[in-house]
């Protein structure tokens, strides 16, 4: 058990790629972090900086108060998985586990002992005799996990491990990775590049982006605080509604200009803007497809932010619909709930929720309220 | 039986001091040794499955009037066995002598054939002989493919045994029939396949060579490169295997490709941009996008942005949320990098040059990074 300490972290690439810049986080002891961004955005530079795989260009790393900057990968006291795992063919379950173990001439009784309680962990303990051949997709995947565990290490590193598992399986094994870490009560820093699996196993999640952290959240704040509309926008699905629209003062109100739409800020909102001097500038207005609505009851409530538009695409998903539309130019989503009498061409009217209206910095794109 | 002739002899004086036959199975079940003329019963024994299962601690066995000795090597495990006779403890010692004796020729043995290897790898078919040909030769009837694995952790190479690394190999090749793993230095190894099954095989291996690095990296903790060379029809031609294995880990690291495993005949244009002459590239540079716009501050960004646009089949709605921008920041940006260099990204012609021109830049970054330097 153990905490994981970045402070300034650099890597450089021979050949002039800076892959992760200026670095810096706090992982507790016993703690789930993900690393979520884009495909090139540095999670795996920055993982392996922490296995020793890599090294450090400049910064301090610590495990468990200890600087390993200078420490073998081997010394670290972590243990890995990945994407493109093997398991021996071979061999019995039983014996792929011990794999590493014995290649690293750990005694025979320690093997036994560690391999038996990873095996009872892992509730595979049947199987140990088992060909790997003889297993299924969910049963090889732990036994992938039973190799990292039997090292009994600090901290766990997983780098996407569930990556090439087909779509239900990945769900299956998302939860039994959240319950072995209950149960094994260790660090864990898992990277994905999918926000939807993110959200649902981190308790905290770092979200990264050419190299730079952007936001350290839990799940539900980063979803509903994002500091720029990068976070906004790679975070949920379908993604953040982005409409660039003019701040206009009437009396004293606050409006976003969309057109021939008006859209009122709540006051907190609308203090931002101005005390921000955004008053006749350009911004954009973000707000997610769950937050515009289409019934009655929204319609009366929020009548200053209402917006009209032409269904242009419907997707039916069985609990919800989403209406595609045109607002200005840009792509428009509503999520409803799913009705009979929409059709395509159809102009339909809608209630904007004013109190989950984000606003942009158009040229910084940074977050101006939420 | 598939032992060598070296080998067999050895054994026979074996069992000529200790007088009493006895047999060598390795780890597959293969036969490699049985001595004398034994009978039936005796050639067609099987090691049990109690001695076989690594949980048991004990490496010696007696059942149904045989003695079972396994051995475990410095990287493969055998097993040796002969009639009961004597006292278990007496039984024992002569097959872990026995077994020492078989190791220590073993050991000989494997050092000539990846001497052999070696020398057909980097030299060439000229440097080796046609007796040594037959003699360690693997068969490919449908031709043969080198995968190269370049340990690149320091400290790795420098504190352990190379054994452990192809043990490791052994088990993730195990499903393969016919291969070589040849240890080239203490940072670089290579595994000669042949190819034999008409279906697949040389995708299968492909495939199970982009487990290597991530199976290195959990288990022994080390950081590789693999890469999978061209598939050749003779033995005597894997060094052109060999060469394309190298020219793809290098081209794919400067390119950035896929880091799992680079494919040399997968690797598509970037062959062929690799081993350009760098005069020819920055002259290209130079006419395509011109010194002004390589000058800007801003020309990376700008052509990141292009490069999404370009991947992205031109699809301006697509590319902006592949690159977590507005829609109108990219129209902006795409307009100032035409602005700049006169190249329209909407058309095929110019799209293509500006294709070109950047994996000529992340080539030159690589291999000649002054030669980017236009300021001054
Ligand atoms: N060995 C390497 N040499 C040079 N550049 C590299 C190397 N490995 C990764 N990179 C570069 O570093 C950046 C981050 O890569 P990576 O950490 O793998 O990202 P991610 O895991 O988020 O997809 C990318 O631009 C990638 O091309
Ligand atoms: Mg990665």
């Amino acid at each position: 058990m153990a905490s994981v300490v970045f402070k300034n972290i650099y890597k450089r690439y021979p050949g002039g790629v800076t892959a992760v810049n200026d670095f810096n986080l706090e992982v507790a002891d016993k703690e789930f972090l993900v690393l979520v961004g884009p495909s090139g955005c540095g999670k795996s530079t920055t993982l392996r900086m922490v296995a020793g795989l890599e090294e450090v260009t400049s910064g301090e790393l610590l495990i468990d108060g200890k600087l390993v900057n200078d420490i073998a990968p081997k010394d670290r006291d972590i243990a890995m998985v990945f994407q493109n795992y093997a398991l021996y063919p071979h061999m019995s379950v039983f014996e792929n586990m011990a794999f590493g173990l014995k290649l690293r001439k750990t005694p025979k009784g320690e093997i036994k002992k560690r391999v038996h309680e990873a095996a009872r962990i892992l509730e595979i303990e049947h199987l140990l005799d088992r060909s790997i051949k003889a297993l299924s997709g969910g049963q090889k995947q732990r036994v992938a996990l039973g190799r990292a565990i039997v090292r009994e290490p600090k901290v766990f590193l997983m780098d996407e491990p569930l990556s090439n598992l087909d779509a239900k399986l990945r769900a299956q094994m998302r939860t039994e990775i959240i319950k072995l870490h209950q149960k094994l009560q260790t660090t864990v820093i898992y990277v994905t590049h999918d926000q939807v699996e993110a959200m649902t196993m981190g308790s905290r999640i770092v979200v990264m982006k050419d190299g730079y952290i952007q936001q350290v959240e839990t799940p539900q704040r980063l979803y509903e605080r994002p500091v720029n509309m990068f976070v906004a926008g790679f975070i949920g699905t379908p993604q953040m509604n982005f409409v660039n629209c003019r701040v206009e003062k009437i009396n004293d109100d606050i409006f976003l200009r969309i057109g021939r739409w008006t859209i009122k800020l709540p006051e907190v909102k609308a203090k931002r803007l101005e005390e921000g001097g955004y008053i006749d500038k350009e911004v954009v207005m973000g707000i997610r497809s769950e937050h515009v609505h289409d019934e009655a009851m929204y319609l009366e409530a929020y009548k200053d932010s209402q917006i009209e538009s032409t269904v242009e695409v419907l997707e039916l998903l069985g609990a919800e619909s989403l209406v595609y539309m045109m607002l200005e130019g840009h792509m428009f989503i509503a999520k409803i709930k799913p009705r009979h009498n929409i059709y395509v061409g159809d102009t339909m009217r809608f209630a904007l929720d004013p109190n989950k209206i984000h606003v942009f910095d158009k040229d910084t794109e940074n977050v101006i309220t939420n | 039986m598939n032992s060598s002739k070296d080998i067999r002899i050895q054994l026979d004086r074996i069992a000529q001091i200790i007088n009493r036959d006895f047999g060598v199975i390795d780890e597959r079940e293969n036969k490699i040794y049985y001595s004398g003329e034994s009978n039936n019963a005796f050639n067609t024994i099987t090691v049990p499955e109690e001695l076989k299962n690594d949980i048991e601690d004990s490496d010696f066995l007696q059942k149904d009037g045989y003695s079972f000795f396994r051995y475990a090597g410095s990287d493969s495990t055998v097993y040796l066995y002969m009639k009961s006779r004597d006292n278990t403890e007496n039984d024992r010692r002569l097959l872990e002598l026995a077994a020492l004796a078989y190791e220590n020729k073993e050991q000989i043995q494997k050092s000539a054939v990846n001497h052999f290897y070696q020398s057909l790898l980097i030299d060439g078919p000229k440097s080796v002989n046609q007796s040594e040909l037959t003699q360690y030769g693997i068969k490919g009837e449908h031709g043969y493919v080198v995968v190269n694995i370049y340990i690149s952790s320091e400290d790795y190479i420098s504190n352990s045994e190379s054994s452990s690394i192809t043990v490791l190999l052994k088990g993730i090749f195990s499903q393969f029939q016919t291969y070589k793993i040849v240890i080239l230095n203490s940072q670089k190894y290579a595994v000669v396949f042949g190819i034999n099954e008409e279906k697949d095989e040389y995708e299968q291996i492909i495939e199970t060579s982009t487990t290597i690095r991530d199976t290195l990296a959990s288990e022994l903790m080390v950081d590789a490169y693999v890469s999978v060379g061209s598939l050749v029809a003779r033995l005597t031609e894997i060094s052109i295997s060999y060469k394309d294995a190298e020219t793809a880990r290098e081209a794919g690291l400067v390119f950035g490709l896929d880091k799992e495993c680079y494919v040399y005949d997968k690797m598509g244009i970037e062959k062929l941009i690799y081993g350009l002459p760098i005069r020819n590239c920055v002259s290209f540079l130079k006419e395509t996008l011109g010194v002004e716009f390589l000058k800007d501050k801003n020309a990376k960004e700008l052509l990141y942005t292009v490069k999404t646009f370009l991947y992205n089949n031109q699809n301006v709605s697509e590319s902006a949320r592949a690159l977590y921008i507005h829609r109108n920041t990219l129209v902006y940006r795409l307009d100032k990098f035409n602005k700049l260099t006169n190249l329209d990204s909407t058309k095929f012609e110019e799209g293509m040059k500006i294709g070109i021109a950047l994996m000529i830049m992340k080539y030159l970054e690589k291999k000649a990074p002054g030669e980017l330097e236009f300021e001054r």
